[in-house]
């Protein structure tokens, strides 16, 4: 389901959206096309297609889904961690962190609600947690 | 309950009344005829007789007669002892025939030689076959044939050819001589006899009594302690009787005046009352032990015997340590033993007897026992008893066993069910109803965004609808996580219980080292819903508490440990509420047990452990070990 058919542009900040469910890839599409700045690069149904298409895109930031069947967005953002540290992982989720105790066992992952999704947010986490300092 | 075929009781009870009846008459008319052959025995010696032992002579004459009838009607009112007793007064009818030598009639005195004779064989048998009347084995009927075939061909047959029988003879007093034999048919007696038949028979005659004295000697040594008893008497007197009969052969011939035949012609007359004596003794011997060993085996086996026991328990008591119990499983259509293992069919071997347990009218065991206890009613009676009362006992444990099993195996199916329908509505929920809000809440921030530069009104109206969103959102998550936790299903035991102690209004530690990250999905339930009442339970009645610590760990069992830091209480007085039942229930279902150690000021800690190696299946027909039962153990000391 991976869209590489986007070629490598200049014009904003790659984002590359990972998560199970339809509906919500759509939503974020529309956000990043949305959103001056950012550029979706591609989507990804699974675990395992995330970190196909992370190897294949490069993209800069991947927002990931918590919960995936199979392997999790937790331990999709812990392999990230170690193979594209250069890559900014943000974890999305319908729960809240307490939700998801061991996503704070990941150091410098961001956790968002979905709900909270929006142009603001990626600018925001692009801001604070991106490698423009 | 019997150890009998069934027969209707009605016709049991008529058949009995007229068995025993006919039984009594009989009986009856043996004793007045014994009496009277006793005391026409004795009256015969006596009249005419000028020694100075007349009344000794006639004492012990009325004895050869009147002890073996005696003691035979004793023997015969007991089932086990029946055909000996009918054996021994037998013996004492013929000993009657002997009384004949004390006649002056040549031809009487001849009877009474020729009584004197067959009665030999009969002894033998009755030697050889105490207490049951049965003989034991080839060698023992070899030895009353041989001793039958010896009397009727060297001894009987010589009547026709000897002008006087032997003499000195305990049969016979003879005051004032022997009379010729009447019956010889020859004009002389042939030498043939005298150098040949006599030495002969008498040779053989020793081998063979001695043959009997190894032989019972040989049967005591290797008998059960009952046995042994029952038969020690008896051999001491056989013996005794052998001696004489070696001493008064031998003394006949090389001193035919001395001490020594006078001696042994007493003893011999004095061996078969005595012989009545030792059977005597032999049968009381037999009647304490039983009665002995009834008394000491029900305080062994108590109300609830295992069948180990109950074997154990009779093989000591009746010492006899090859005694075994079989049991008849009729669903399985094999015997079993005691701990329930397939055995052979039971089978009785040499001196082994097979007794069958009915319960109404059903096979329900067999006992191999030592033979003599055939018929020894005590014996079966109590065996049949222990026998019915196990079996009863492990087909009733058995089957409240396999209910037990069925109510288990259903607990965790409903269990199982609900906790499926939860994590589908769960799922439901997330997939459904969470993401259409969250799609929806996207677009109205999307929408606002869009609208920020151009109408600035209308774009706060639709974050403040956005916030609307959220709060639907919340109480959406909230019924979610009541319903079922998330990173239970997603993450496992241990994340979810930190969820929880995120979420606690208590400081809450979740510790858990050693813990694999999933289980099946029945134990992470249970444990899980199990953890999150003892927190809540601790967050509401622990008085006091500060902290509360979630202890996980997994050693072939995975036990978890909720511990508070509060008041404690008194556990022998508390009720457990509905919160700890429920748990008990959750636990139940998936084979684990809960404890509860509390006490006031100590704070409390809830215990609980659920087995993890596979469970074996619903209970079959088991037999003796009960097999892995939930436990429902209530709060710890």
């Amino acid at each position: 389901m991976g869209h590489g058919s986007h070629p490598p542009t200049t014009c904003g900040v790659r984002v590359l959206t990972v998560d199970d469910q339809e509906l919500f890839r759509g939503v974020a599409r529309d956000v990043i096309d949305a959103t001056p700045g950012f550029e979706a690069v591609g989507e990804a149904a699974s675990g395992e297609e995330a970190l196909e298409a992370v190897a294949r895109l490069s993209p800069e930031l991947v927002l990931l889904d918590v919960r995936m069947p199979g392997m999790d967005g937790i331990e999709v953002a812990r392999q990230l961690g170690a193979t594209h540290a250069a890559t900014l992982v943000v974890l999305i989720s319908n729960e809240e962190g307490i939700d998801v105790p061991s996503a704070a066992q990941l150091d410098a992952v961001p956790l968002v609600r979905k709900q909270d999704f929006g142009p603001r947010l990626l600018r925001r986490l692009w801001q604070e947690h991106g490698p423009v300092a | 309950m019997s150890a009998t075929p069934h027969k209707s009781l009605l016709d049991q009870d008529a058949a009995a009344r007229s068995r025993i009846a006919r039984e009594g008459l009989a009986e009856g008319a043996v004793t007045v005829v014994g009496a009277a052959l006793c005391a026409l025995a004795a009256t015969i010696t006596i009249a005419g007789n000028e020694s100075e032992y007349a009344w000794l002579e006639g004492i012990a004459r009325g004895l050869l007669v009147g002890g073996p009838i005696a003691v035979g009607l004793y023997a015969r009112r007991r089932p086990p002892f029946a055909r000996f007793g009918a054996l021994l007064i037998g013996v004492g009818f013929i000993a009657f025939g002997t009384t004949l030598a004390e006649a002056s009639s040549p031809e009487l005195y001849a009877l009474g030689r020729l009584a004197g004779w067959t009665i030999e064989p009969l002894i033998v048998y009755a030697v050889l076959a105490f207490p049951t009347g049965r003989l034991q084995g080839r060698i023992d009927h070899g030895l009353v044939w041989a001793t039958l075939v010896l009397a009727l061909t060297l001894y009987v047959p010589t009547a026709l050819f000897v002008e006087r029988f032997p003499e000195p003879v305990h049969w016979s007093l003879c005051h004032g001589g022997c009379p010729d034999n009447p019956f010889m048919v020859t004009g002389t007696e042939p030498a043939l006899i005298e150098d040949l038949v006599r030495p002969a028979r008498e040779i053989l005659i020793i081998v063979l009594f001695a043959a009997v004295a190894v032989r019972l000697t040989r049967r005591l040594l290797g008998a059960t302690r009952l046995l042994r008893r029952t038969l020690a008497p008896v051999l001491v007197v056989a013996i005794f009787r052998f001696m004489a009969f070696v001493i008064l052969l031998l003394a006949r011939v090389a001193a035919p005046d001395s001490e020594a035949v006078r001696v042994s012609l007493w003893s011999l007359s004095l061996s078969i009352p005595l012989l009545a004596g030792a059977f005597l003794e032999g049968l009381m011997a037999w009647r304490l032990f039983i009665a002995d060993a009834v008394e000491h085996v029900a305080p062994r086996l108590t109300a609830h015997p295992q069948p180990g026991d109950v074997r154990a328990g009779l093989a000591d008591a009746f010492d006899d340590p090859q005694l075994d119990i079989a049991y008849w499983l009729e669903e399985r259509r094999e015997w079993v033993d005691g701990n329930g293992a397939t055995v052979a069919v039971p089978r009785p071997g040499p001196g082994r007897w097979l007794t069958e347990v009915h319960d109404e009218g059903r096979l329900v065991a067999g006992i191999v026992h030592d033979e003599a206890l055939r018929d020894e009613h005590a014996f079966i009676d109590a065996a049949t008893t222990y026998a019915v009362m196990t079996f009863d006992n492990h087909r009733l444990s058995t089957e409240a066993a396999a209910l037990l099993g069925e109510v288990q195996e259903s607990r965790a199916r409903i269990q199982a069910t609900a906790d499926d329908e939860r994590r589908r509505i769960e799922r439901n929920l997330h997939d459904g109803a969470q993401q259409r809000l969250v799609a929806l809440r996207i677009k109205l921030e999307l929408a606002a965004e869009r609208l920020d530069a151009t109408d600035a009104a209308n774009a706060a109206l639709l974050r403040q609808l956005g916030s609307e969103i959220d709060g639907a959102l919340d109480e959406v998550r909230s019924l979610a996580r009541g319903i079922y936790p998330s990173p239970l299903s997603d993450r496992g035991l241990a994340e979810a219980l930190r969820s929880a102690a995120l979420q606690a209004a208590l400081p809450t530690t979740v510790l858990a080292t050693g813990v694999r990250k999933r289980y099946p999905r029945e134990i992470e339930s249970a444990a899980y819903f199990c953890c999150l009442e003892a927190l809540q339970n601790a967050v509401k009645h622990a008085r006091g508490a500060t902290a509360v610590v979630i202890e996980l760990t997994d050693n072939s069992l995975l036990r978890f440990e909720v511990r508070d830091d509060g008041a404690g209480f008194d556990t022998d007085a508390a009720e457990p509420g509905v919160g700890l039942v429920s748990i008990r229930d959750r636990l139940a279902a998936v084979h684990g047990d809960l404890s509860i150690v509390s006490a006031p000021g100590r704070g409390t800690r809830i215990v609980g452990r659920i087995p993890l190696a596979p469970h074996s299946g619903g209970p079959g027909l088991e037999f003796g070990s009960a097999g892995a039962r939930p436990r429902l153990s209530g709060p710890a000391p």
